[in-house]
């Protein structure tokens, strides 16, 4: 077995601490920032030149420099709740006290001049409340719209069919949103929209969704795994956050060439590979040691995560004014991965593509429910272990409990099956 | 009206005027504390308002019978969660009897996009209950649904000072069903006289009981309560409709905690409360957000009592509360 860590993910990490370290600097000669949801439009900031800090990831960062029970005991000492929306909340909570706001090995996270979110479920919009209502920042809201409809194999109609997939009015609303936001961003920044800046970035995250998606379908191939989910977590999802950008771009790139290197010199993380684990939710970013643990006792692998296979798959956008493209890729997001039957669907499609053998699911104490995708995927022969967590906060994790029920039942359920 | 179709409605948003004016009597989907809610657990999960848990579980209790379909509006993650795993039923399994479903997705925030957006989803919702009564849609009889409900409504909500919030809410919740105000009878009631903000409430139990404990209930901010009861359609028409239930009251839900304490602090005002009651279930977050900003908002002690089940209160935790609010205190 090898430990050798993917160049892209070096590479990657270490883009972000220079990004973040110009954006401080950037900060500090007077420059503007944004802190951004996930899910919302960074192309449109980008095409003005405005950096921003994708919040999760920011949460993220802070959760694993073992600082969110810090954060979250800030919100507490505000009045606010400490356990509602801790994965998008950790970053407010860290930014309420000096005391804790720097980050060990990243510095603190200026105070943005623009706070962007969706209003997705009920809380969300909470936390970006928060930081106008305390801290004075600016909050720009895109609605959340929920529509009825569904459609079968999304993921193979959507990047040309956006319209059709998303649907017309919700693309209507999103579309004149995001000419809102566009006047806001003109007077933060001084200068118009260009549009052909604007075309441009998209035709870059276009590339940059290729070359994911090749990415992906390359991993599900091979055998054995040639590379792991905690390599190819940050060597995707951190040129993410920079979509739209030929760093981005580049770096997805990279990240294809090394894996199709390693798939080319027999490269494999476990040579005696006995089982195909499939990781359904959010990463689970205080254990990473998790997605490795099984490795030497198991030779059980996690060949899939959301990560990689959401930026092959949800994002590349053919065609049509540039706007309303941009708003297709957002709308909805959220039910492609988190609300029957798009997303069931999609993960057993995926299951299948990757060649899984069990899916470890994991449930946490929020709307998005387990029964659809857990039944789904059963119902398609592919034993679920259901792993009840929540992702962003260790306090309540029992790590060698986990892990042994996980072993438990990786021998009965996964390999057992097979005789 | 009794012979008319039923619509099972969920969800502040569904036009109640619109249901009636296409011919169907919408009956509002509500839990019932009694029932056992695992089979609804195994579906929803236990990671939400538990008053979602418990509307699936009376469904499937009574399997859907009578209704015609089921209107469910996008106003918290509760009724989208609900109307998801409906959905996802209906798919896997036909034989569950999961009636037509209809989602209406209300957008609250104040832009023209977003009315144009919730104008254009009314006119939908139109379209699918004439289909689901073969009543062809009537303008003119919805002008006179509306003005009727709304002559209802805002009746209710100028006698909001004088009832007690049990008797309020369960006169909200049949005029919400019937179009139609039985006027409730005023309550001489002693205690410190508060409003009960909150998790929303399709029941008046927990309202019964928080009287019952030694307080009045003079006012409310919850979704089912008199917030927005008095607002009234511009034009008695569907795009008048759909901008008032757009702009129907800053619910924890869909407003933000400056919104919530700046109504709450009108309506302390106004109503001459002695504190505030916040009730909020487990796992419905929203509220607990927006208590910071109440308390900075008004000058009364507002006591929280949070993780609560469905349809109950705790009565140790009740009596807690009211104690706090007695003395002044503030938890």
């Amino acid at each position: 077995m090898s430990g050798e860590r993917l160049r892209s993910a070096t590479e990657a990490l270490r883009h972000q601490r220079e990004w973040f370290a110009g954006l401080r600097d950037h900060v500090d000669a007077g420059g503007a920032y944004a802190l951004v949801n996930a899910d919302t439009p960074h192309e449109l900031l980008r095409a003005f030149d405005l950096p921003y800090v994708v919040n999760q990831w920011w949460s993220s960062v802070v959760s694993s420099r073992g600082d969110a029970q810090g954060a979250l005991a800030n919100l507490v000492a505000r009045g606010l709740p400490r356990e509602s929306e801790q994965y998008n909340s950790i970053g407010l909570g860290a930014s309420l006290d000096p005391a804790t706001a720097e980050v060990d090995g990243w510095g603190a996270l200026p105070t943005p001049d623009l706070v962007l979110a969706d209003l997705t479920g009920d809380t969300v919009r909470k936390v970006f409340d928060v930081w106008h209502e305390l801290l004075g920042v600016p909050f720009f809201a895109f609605e959340s719209p929920a529509a009825g409809h569904t459609v079968d194999r999304w993921w193979e109609r959507i990047a040309d069919d956006w319209e059709d997939v998303v649907g017309r009015r919700r693309i209507d609303l999103m579309t004149a949103e995001l000419e809102e936001l566009a006047d806001e961003l003109a007077r933060l920044t001084g200068a118009p929209l260009d549009p052909r800046r604007l075309d441009d970035i998209l035709i870059l995250a276009n590339e940059q969704a290729a070359w994911n998606r090749r990415t992906r379908d390359l991993i599900a191939e091979a055998r054995p795994l040639p590379v792991r989910l905690t390599d190819t977590i940050p060597a995707v999802m951190l040129p993410q956050w920079h979509r739209g950008s030929e760093w981005g771009r580049d770096a997805a790139r990279g990240l294809y060439e090394e894996v199709a290197e390693r798939v080319a010199d027999g490269f494999s993380v476990v040579p005696e590979e006995r089982a195909r684990l499939m990781w359904v939710g959010r990463g689970l970013w205080f254990d990473l040691g998790f997605y490795r643990h099984f490795e030497a006792e198991f030779g059980a692998v996690f060949v899939w995560s959301m990560y990689l296979a959401i930026a092959a798959d949800a994002y590349a956008r053919n065609g049509g004014p540039a706007l309303r493209a941009l708003s297709s890729r957002f709308i909805g997001f959220g039910e492609r991965l988190y609300a029957p039957p798009w997303s069931v669907d999609w993960y057993v499609a995926q299951a299948r593509q990757h060649g899984v053998d069990g899916v470890v699911h994991l449930v946490s104490d929020d709307p998005r429910g387990s029964w659809a995708t857990t039944r789904a995927l059963r119902d398609a022969g592919i034993p679920v272990y259901e792993l009840h967590a929540d992702n962003a906060d260790a306090a309540t994790y029992d790590v060698d409990a986990v892990r042994a029920e996980v072993a438990t039942w990786l021998r009965d359920d996964v390999l057992g099956r097979r005789g | 009206m009794s012979d008319a179709p039923v619509v099972g409605v969920l969800g502040r948003g569904v036009p109640l005027e619109l249901v009636e004016a296409t011919g169907a009597r919408p009956v509002r989907l509500r839990g019932d504390v009694a029932l056992d809610t695992g089979g609804a657990d195994e579906l929803l999960g236990r990671g939400i308002d538990p008053a979602a848990n418990a509307v699936l579980a009376a469904l499937l209790h009574d399997g859907f019978a009578g209704l015609r379909g089921i209107v469910v509006a996008n106003d918290s993650e509760a009724s989208l969660r609900v109307y998801f795993v409906l959905r996802e039923l209906a798919r896997v399994e036909p034989g569950a009897g999961v009636p037509p479903l209809h989602l209406l997705d209300v957008a609250h925030l104040d832009r023209a996009a977003s009315r144009a957006y919730t104008r254009a989803e009314f006119a939908d919702t139109a379209a699918v209950l004439a289909e689901w009564t073969g009543a062809a849609f009537d303008g003119d009889r919805l002008g006179a649904v509306i003005a009727r409900r709304e002559d209802a409504r805002t009746s209710l909500a100028a006698l909001r000072a004088e009832v007690a919030g049990s008797t309020f809410l369960t006169a909200r919740l049949a005029v919400d069903e019937s179009g139609v105000l039985e006027r409730p009878e005023p309550v001489a009631a002693g205690g410190p006289r508060l409003i009960l903000s909150g998790s929303g409430h399709d029941a008046p139990d927990v309202t019964a009981a928080i009287e019952s404990a030694g307080a009045r209930l003079v006012g409310d901010d919850h979704p089912d309560g008199e917030l927005g009861l008095a607002l009234r359609s511009a034009t008695p028409d569907l795009d008048g409709l759909a901008d008032r239930y757009a702009a129907d009251g800053p619910t924890s839900h869909r407003a933000s905690p400056r919104e919530r304490a700046e109504h709450l602090a009108r309506l302390v005002a106004e109503r001459k409360a002695d504190g505030v009651l916040v009730y909020v279930r487990r796992l419905d977050d929203a509220p607990l957000w927006d208590v910071a900003a109440q308390r900075a908002a008004v000058d009364v002690p507002v006591v929280v009592v949070s993780g609560q089940e469905y349809g109950r209160i705790d009565a140790d935790a009740l009596d807690a509360a009211l104690a706090e609010l007695r003395t002044g205190a503030r938890r």
